[in-house]
């Protein structure tokens, strides 16, 4: 029994832990998307993303106009989780959100 | 219809005419079969792509937002209910008065979107309908329709305008 341990453990060679690279890191990374819809107020969805993300105003409302003009506008980026998150929060409000990864 | 901000947060509508207080009344009651159309809607996975994290979705992430949204319409209710009630006790030719607590501020929010999207759905609204663009003729029941439309518009904005005041 012990022999055939060594045998076994001689053969085990640790593997080095590759690094993530940039285009790895960026891969696990998901993009949280609000889509246009013709009933929400502009006022409303700007308000909304001011107080799930906290962003200042201004900010809150390029993301608006963005949705409004473009159809739709990625609206944060990061790990899975929290990704979901924000779109349960974004659905809590009736906004359209989807998720996509990067 | 005029709007109050009170010194302690709440808001409040005085002058409101009885024709205005009862489409308000109608337009914020929800069937139980429109919360599954605004679950389908509204609150569908975000990722359809993945039918394991969708089935995930339906079953643990949709009842707890219905659950959420269903809770603010109890509060929405409650308010129209005091209206409804002062309006009972009020002389005849006294208009309606409707008190928004702070603490539900945040409901009306959510609630006047959820009437709103109904009410855009169920009678299949066009654009130009719902952004107001079309003045609504109150002799026929589409007109009053767009009414309820503009007028929760109207009260949404006011409220996110005193939302965004306040933060």
């Amino acid at each position: 029994m012990f022999k055939i341990l060594c045998q076994f453990t001689s053969k085990t060679e640790l593997l080095e832990k590759p690094a993530l690279s940039e285009e790895r890191l960026l891969a696990s990374s998901w993009q949280v998307i609000v889509h246009n819809d013709p009933v929400n107020l502009m006022s409303y969805v700007t308000m909304v993303f001011q107080k799930i993300f906290g962003f200042k105003k201004e900010i809150a409302g390029k993301y608006m106009m963005e949705v409004h003009t473009q159809g739709r506008s990625i609206v944060w980026v990061g790990p899975r989780e929290e990704a979901e998150f924000y779109v349960e929060r974004l659905h809590g409000f009736l906004l359209l959100a989807t998720l996509e990864q990067v | 219809m005029n709007f109050h901000q009170r010194e302690n947060g709440d808001s409040e509508i005085s002058e409101i005419d009885p024709l205005l207080a009862f489409l308000m009344v109608e337009g914020i009651r929800q069937e139980e079969e429109e919360w599954d159309c605004i679950a389908d809607s509204f609150l569908a996975t975000p990722l359809a792509e993945d039918a394991l994290f969708s089935q995930d979705w339906k079953e643990y992430v949709q009842p707890g937002l219905l659950t959420l949204l269903k809770s603010c319409h109890a509060h929405v209710l409650t308010d129209l209910e005091n209206m409804k009630r002062e309006q009972l006790n009020a002389p005849g030719d006294q208009l309606g008065r409707l008190l928004i607590p702070v603490a539900h501020r945040e409901s009306w929010l959510r609630i006047l979107n959820v009437a709103r999207l109904s009410l855009a759905a169920r009678h299949r609204l066009h654009d130009q309908e719902i952004s107001g663009e079309v003045a609504p003729d109150l002799n026929t029941e589409r007109g009053k329709v767009l009414l309820q439309l503009q007028l929760f518009s109207m009260i949404q904005q006011v409220l996110v305008e005193i939302e965004l005041e306040r933060n």
